[in-house]
């Protein structure tokens, strides 16, 4: 089971940029580890504003669409930081623009394409209950690639950032829980 | 401050955060996925409506264990989940209920198992293919009754490994029945 796929990518991206150690960069305070977290979650947002987006619109429940578009806001605000930090760095803001491009390092637990498609396309009647469990999951990705930037990190925003997406998004994903059980 | 984060703030402290990052697994259980509705007892434990379950709150999709295992916490650490003594509320169902699952990664799969009591009540074969955008079981209850736990399994096709939920049920009765 690839359970550290993650770690792997990273233990990679220290070995192709030749910094083992990833000393922190003094002019910007920042370390590959802050990165690679900001070039992965701004996808994993991206495809989370295309969820709240669709429920924005065709959530049944107003409870359900309330949500939806309380987090849309939230991403769509977190983005612009997170895009801000990686211009400021000097930095892409995406390893790969393909989100099936990490396939081979196990898949990086995005919500793809055709699961955001399959969403689309799912009677009104349905739509709310296969919102919330794709949002959910979709959080629950979102909660565990802030473990790497929580423990690794080296810059204190994108930390501190990391922190509060945990933090946030597990009250949410309980809201979630709350609307679907 | 927790002994991770002490461990963490001290390998920042001496420049070796990258190898910790590398190093340690304990950091970065990986996802899966649980039954959200009706509510299994890690998402009660999710949401809140039951306390003090332990680090289960953060990763309801991780309930992994060999294939094969027949209690609520699939022999994983999380054994709270198998702890019939924490109250675990029962939803109240119909003779037929739908488990709807949330997945954090589509594995290919084997078969998604439903058991009530040691009884076999239910069984899908995907025959190795991955999940679709959605799960959703319809499954009997074979006429049961009163309060009932269904221990749910999803076999991976290429592990040897399974992702384990148990639901309480109340079955034709009225409302959410405590324990």
């Amino acid at each position: 089971m690839n359970r550290h796929p993650l770690v792997l990518l990273l233990a990679g991206f220290l070995l192709l940029a030749g910094c083992g150690t990833a000393q922190p960069n003094a002019k910007a305070d920042f370390n590959a580890a802050d990165v690679m977290f900001l070039q992965m979650m701004l996808p994993l947002h991206d495809q989370g504003i295309e969820l709240t987006g669709l429920a924005k619109e065709r959530a049944v429940r107003p409870a359900v669409r309330d949500l939806a578009t309380e987090l849309d806001a939230v991403q769509r605000k977190e983005s612009e930081t997170m895009k801000g930090w990686l211009a400021e760095w000097g930095q892409p803001t995406a390893v790969d623009a393909d989100p099936g491009a990490h396939q081979h390092h196990g898949g990086l637990h995005q919500t793809s394409p055709a699961e955001i498609a399959a969403l689309e396309s799912t009677p009104d009647a349905e739509f709310d209950t296969a919102f919330l469990n794709l949002m959910t999951g979709h959080l629950h990705n979102s909660v565990e690639l802030t473990k790497s930037e929580v423990d690794g990190g080296g810059n204190a925003g994108a930390k501190e950032l990391a922190t509060s997406i945990r933090e946030s998004r597990s009250k949410e994903i309980s809201r979630l829980l709350g609307l679907v059980g | 401050m927790s002994m991770r984060s002490k461990i963490a703030a001290a390998a920042v402290a001496i420049g070796i955060a990258p190898l910790i990052v590398v190093l340690s697994p304990a950091g970065t259980a990986s996802a899966h996925g649980y039954i959200s509705s009706p509510p299994s007892r890690q998402a009660n434990c999710a949401q809140g409506r039951v306390q003090n379950c332990g680090d289960i709150v953060w990763e309801p999709q991780s309930v992994e264990g060999p294939k094969g295992v027949k209690n609520c916490h699939g022999n994983s650490r999380f054994s709270v989940l198998s702890d019939e003594s924490k109250g675990w509320p029962a939803a109240s169902v119909g003779g037929t209920v739908n488990f709807n699952w949330v997945l954090t990664a589509r594995h290919a799969t084997s078969t998604w198992e439903y058991f009530i009591g040691g009884t076999r009540i239910a069984v899908f074969n995907d025959g190795g293919r991955q999940p679709g955008a959605t799960v959703s079981h319809s499954v009997s209850l074979g006429g049961r009754t009163g309060r009932q736990k269904v221990l749910a399994v999803w076999n991976i096709a290429d592990t040897a490994n399974a992702f384990y939920a148990c639901v309480d049920l109340q079955v034709g009765g009225a409302k959410l029945a405590a324990a």
